[in-house]
């Protein structure tokens, strides 16, 4: 028996079974270093305060911002406007013209619909037409137009019966459907568009599934889906956040910033907003019809006082119809807080010992707004009116304020456009009639403004229009905010927006 | 045998023709339009009258009666004012996620009930059996709604536990199904142990015990067994209890069932969902009674007998 | 449908057995004392009924100034908020008061109403029989075919939101128990002899009814009505809570809960210290349920 022979070939052996164990482990190690790092699922959720009710763009919900916080993914418009500079850029048009004051001219670029197929002027000149037919809340933002058509595949021709200064901002609002699809029933709940995310599935009161279309002309998002889930209860936003069920929560009302500010994983951005408060008064029926009522209600009210103790660094108080960073904004006299004065008003009025009426609102929509409505009621109390609130969900009082069928009503609106053309030229025209306020001298100045295309003279044309609605007190205009946004340290690239309809093309999760 | 199943049953289909007259008129007695509702602002007068005639509003109400009856039947509720989908579609898509929020509270309340019940008939009169009934009391009287709300606060905000709400994975299951559970543990409980002790005091346990049984045995085996029947055949009706909770508890989780979708259609006036929700929960509760019914009879042949005599 | 169950909930109706004195007797009837249980339900009264008189309260007067303070601070007026503000400044200990009273208020009135239609169908049902008896006991299956909470919703959601609606939901799908009971003590009562001998002297039925079978049924019923009081008072919770109850500027535990939802993670206040009061509301009045229960049905077993 030749033992060291024996020895040695097993240690021989077991040495080559451990040097090509350590050479294929360093071998697969090697490999799978050289591949990439796993990577981080690119799957965001986000929640807004506001429900979104239906994705129609044409329908009776196209002005709602839980509307447009989605649609803004799923659809192009023709043109954007670029936040700081307040300047129109190409979007879905890359160039326009004016060959004369009545007519424009707008040039599509090469770009897809989500189901494949080309975005055509035939397309844009179907969804114009629709729109001004549609009777919908921005349908009298074409009240001018005369006719459009498609000079070619690519080229639109849009016509107006007067110059209308704010055709560009219009064209940001419109989002751009295909033809086919824009009358079919359930284009509410499955639309199609050319934007960066496409819709899955649409469940109301749920969640809205949004997936990354790769044949985005702007390139494709870096976000495989994007999930709006609805949450109408703040706590629950809050926790869903902290818990990293969501990764972004827009809008976080002052109350509950306090819940997430000293957490290391979220972050707190703020931003300007084209976002305030009006709460209207039904001017086509009594007590309302009468301007000594509609002033003394605003003169029962301290809304120096709400706007401070509510909403803190969140809220200014306002000083004209619209915000002060919109276009065509001109500083008031307010309307200082005394109760006496309001109590005379009502009694010249015809009200010495005041009355009963209700104020409508959409419950859960806005940051604060019960709170809001419940300190005006205790004004008002003391005042003599006693006002009932009526707390609806958002759907009920959307039907309701489209048919006038309020007494006073509290609402959230945007200057979308930073144009007071988009809010002063659209809600308070007599042909609008949204308020049941009616005066031919506003309605002429409104139209002016609008057919301006000099500026500086619109600037002044706005400012005696909203002398006139802010002394008439065609509503009492209290309130306008500054947003918080509560982001997760993952997500990244993300920037709050103006309009609260911030895009999510360059969004992605990170680590 | 067969005689009184097709008695039973034939009780429940009369209860159930019932039930859908009830919804019928409740629902219609709303004062408001239903065709101005589904049309929204800025329908014409003319549009309203052509959908009024077309959707039967302008007929008798006999007639409308007959027609809703008919088409319920069917399981046809109509169109969803909100959504446009049919109404009962929407109902039944609802359906799986209540009852496996119903389904997992009866797990846990069956398995707490009879543990702790047990316990607290094993000794009665004890500090254990005091304490236990009295546990069970105070859960009785937690208004549900509140238990949710204290659980999400404790377990979801301040140890971050478990998600506050929501539906996905089997997380989302536990805070909503032992809300949904806390108030029947008490009275379950309560059964269970009032139960078990009738049956001791009942003749036969008296005879075991003299023919030398172990008291372990006697229990368990027999007292249990016999205890437990009524609570058994309550399990079936409990259950039914549980879906008309699930209004409240899927309202404060967030829970996407029908309890959910009742609430919201109720406040968005979307009434062919209403009907077709509560039309479903009571069509379930009546099965589960009928169901229980039967098997009551199967088991306890005392009152198979006492019905055919 | 669930006859087993329900038809003597109290069990007032005894098996009529004598028992002579044991000490476990005794101490059975010690356990028995009803006072005790008294006390805690009585507290409650007491605060429903005069405690917006000690703490004013004002469900429309807002005091946004004060908002969301916890408990225990104090206000710029130099009072404490021993409970703590609400989202609009409103003191909680206030609010929780002014909320007892709409609870009992709304709670009472549905077992009062309730009561009086069980007493007046299950009487009826139970003395004269046949196809009356029939009718009225199918239209009670019918209400019991809803399961819990769910035919009051309907019909509160229908209405509207209302106190008075809260009542009529609650009492229409309530007289269900009222009337089983009022109906086994009539089948009991009309069968006794002085019953049929006054028959023979010609009473009419109205008589019969109000003046034998109605004295006899009241005891067991006012039992009822009490252990009902606890069940009542959580379904009228519930309703506020979902929205269907109180309308928005009146205050009760339910619709001051939901309103507090906003704030679990911040100001939790809001929502717990109207839920302590409640469960405690309810726990005290089912002891007392208990108690009366237990003394009755010894009574009827004596």
């Amino acid at each position: 028996m030749n033992k060291p022979v024996a020895v040695r070939q097993r240690v021989l052996r077991g040495v080559a079974l451990a040097g090509s164990l350590v050479v294929a482990i360093a071998l697969a190690g090697c490999s799978s270093s050289s591949s990439a790092a796993p990577k981080v699922p690119q799957n965001l959720t986000v929640a807004f305060s506001q429900e979104t009710v239906d994705l129609n763009p044409y329908g009776s919900a196209d002005a709602q911002q839980g509307l447009r916080v989605v649609d803004n993914q799923i659809f192009d418009t023709l043109v954007t406007q670029n936040s700081t500079t307040g300047k129109y850029v190409p979007s879905l048009a890359t160039k326009w013209s004016q060959p004369d004051s009545l007519t424009w001219l707008f040039t599509l670029r090469k770009a897809k619909f989500q189901d494949g197929s080309p975005v055509t002027a035939a397309d844009v000149v179907a969804d114009i037409k629709f729109l001004a037919a549609s009777a919908s809340p921005l349908s009298s933002l074409w009240s001018t137009l005369a006719s459009v058509s498609a000079d070619s595949t690519s080229v639109v021709r849009i016509k107006t019966t007067a110059p209308l200064g704010t055709m560009l901002a219009n064209l940001s609002l419109l989002e751009i459907a295909p033809a086919s699809d824009i009358t079919k029933s359930d284009f509410g709940t499955h639309p199609i568009g050319s934007g960066p995310f496409k819709v899955d599935s649409f469940t109301p009161q749920s969640k809205i599934v949004l997936s990354g279309f790769k044949g985005y002309w702007g390139g494709a998002p870096k976000l495989s889906t994007l999930t709006f889930a609805d949450i109408p209860d703040e706590s629950a936003r809050l926790t869903a956040l902290k818990n990293g069920e969501i990764g972004v929560d827009w809008v976080v009302s002052p109350d509950q910033v306090s819940v997430v500010s000293g957490n290391p994983d979220i972050s707190l951005k703020e931003s300007d907003s084209d976002a305030y408060f009006f709460l209207w008064f039904n001017a086509s029926q009594k007590p309302f019809n009468d301007l000594r009522v509609r002033q003394a209600m605003w003169y029962a009210v301290d809304t120096k006082a709400v706007t401070k103790n509510l909403y803190g660094a969140a809220g200014a108080q306002m000083t004209s119809p619209v915000p002060s960073s919109v276009f065509g904004s001109s500083t008031q006299t307010p309307y200082t807080y005394d109760p006496s004065k309001a109590k005379k008003l009502l009694a010249a009025a015809g009200y010495p010992k005041g009355f009963s009426t209700t104020i409508m609102l959409a419950s859960d929509s806005a940051p604060l707004i019960q709170q809001q409505a419940q300190a005006y009621v205790s004004y008002w109390a003391k005042v003599g009116v006693t006002v009932q609130i009526q707390a609806q969900p958002t759907a009920v009082w959307l039907q309701n304020l489209l048919a006038l069928n309020w007494q006073m009503e509290l609402q959230e609106n945007f200057a979308t456009t930073g144009d007071a053309d988009y809010t002063l030229g659209r809600l308070y025209t007599s042909a609008a009639d949204r308020t049941g306020y009616k005066n031919p001298k506003l309605d002429a100045l409104l139209s002016e403004a609008r057919a301006t295309t000099d500026q500086a003279q619109r600037k002044t044309l706005y400012a005696q229009a909203g002398k006139i609605i802010w002394d008439d007190a065609v509503g009492m205009f209290p309130i306008q905010e500054r947003d918080t946004y509560a982001v997760r340290s993952t997500v990244k690239g993300f920037v709050p927006s103006v309009t609260r309809a911030p895009s999510f093309l360059t969004v992605s999760i990170g680590n | 045998m067969i005689r009184i199943i097709i008695r039973r049953v034939a009780a429940s289909v009369l209860v159930a023709l019932g039930v859908l007259t009830i919804i019928f008129i409740v629902v219609r007695i709303v004062p408001g339009d239903p065709a101005s509702l589904i049309l929204g602002a800025g329908a014409t007068h003319a549009q309203i009258e052509q959908l009024r005639t077309s959707l039967g509003l302008n007929q008798p109400l006999i007639v409308q009666y007959a027609e809703f009856m008919v088409n319920a039947l069917r399981f046809n509720f109509g169109t969803s004012y909100r959504l446009g989908g049919d109404a009962m579609a929407q109902v039944l898509q609802a359906l799986p996620a209540t009852l496996l929020l119903a389904a997992t509270a009866m797990a846990l309340v069956l398995l707490f009930s009879t543990v702790a019940g047990v316990a607290a008939a094993r000794r009665p009169g004890t500090f254990r059996d005091r304490a236990i009934s009295g546990g069970a009391m105070v859960l009785q009287s937690l208004p549900q709604f509140w238990v949710g709300i204290l659980l999400i606060i404790v377990v979801s905000g301040m140890w971050h536990l478990l998600p506050s709400g929501g539906y996905g994975s089997p997380l989302n299951l536990i805070l909503p199904a032992i809300t949904m559970a806390v108030s029947f543990l008490g009275m379950l409980t309560k059964m269970v142990r009032n139960s078990s002790l009738e049956q001791a005091g009942e003749g036969f346990v008296q005879t075991a015990r003299a023919k030398g049984m172990s008291e372990q045995r006697l229990f368990y085996v027999h007292i249990l067994r016999n205890g437990l029947l009524p609570v058994v055949t309550l399990a079936g009706l409990v259950l039914g209890v549980f879906l008309g909770s699930a209004v409240v508890i899927e309202t404060v989780f967030a829970w996407p069932g029908v309890g959910r979708l009742l609430i919201e259609s109720i406040l968005n006036r979307d009434y062919p969902v209403v009907e077709a929700a509560v039309f479903i929960f009571a069509l379930i509760y009546i099965a589960l009674n009928l169901v229980v019914d039967l098997l009551y009879g199967l088991i306890d042949p005392r009152v198979r007998v006492a019905v055919t005599a | 449908m669930s006859e087993q169950i329900e038809i003597d909930p109290t069990g007032i109706l005894g098996s009529g057995s004598k028992s002579r004195p044991t000490k476990a007797t005794i101490r059975e009837r010690r356990k028995r004392r009803i006072w005790p249980a008294l006390i805690p339900v009585g507290v409650f009264v007491f605060f429903a009924i005069f405690g917006p008189l000690i703490v004013p309260f004002n469900a429309i007067s807002t005091n946004i100034v004060e908002r969301l303070r916890p408990p225990g601070s104090v206000m710029a007026n130099g009072s404490i908020a021993w409970l703590g503000t609400d989202q609009v400044g409103r003191d909680m200990l206030g609010e929780v008061i002014a909320g007892a009273r709409l609870t009992l208020i709304m709670a009472v009135a549905t077992i009062i109403i309730a009561g009086i239609i069980g007493i007046v169908l299950g009487l009826v049902a139970g003395y004269f029989g046949g196809w009356i008896d029939n009718v009225i006991m199918r239209l009670a299956d019918l209400q019991l075919a809803f399961p819990g909470l769910l035919l009051a919703i309907l019909i509160a959601g229908v209405l509207g939101p209302s106190v008075r609606n809260v009542v009529i939901s609650l009492a229409v799908t309530r007289w269900v128990t009222f009337a089983r009971l009022a109906r086994s003590s009539a089948l009991s009562v009309r069968k006794l002899d002085y019953v049929s001998a006054a028959r023979l002297l010609g009473a009419s039925h109205i008589r019969l009814l109000g003046r034998y079978l109605l004295p006899a049924s009241i005891s067991p019923l006012f039992v009822l009505g009490t252990v009902e009081v606890g069940s009542v008072v959580l379904s009228a919770a519930s309703l506020s809570f979902l929205g269907l109850g109180v309308p928005p500027d009146q205050v009760d535990w339910g619709s001051t809960i939901a309103a507090g939802s906003d704030y679990l993670l911040s100001a939790w206040w809001i929502s717990t210290m109207p839920g302590i009061a409640l469960a405690g509301l309810v726990l005290s009045v089912s002891l007392l349920g208990d108690k009366l229960q237990a003394r009755f049905s010894a009574a009827r077993s004596r």
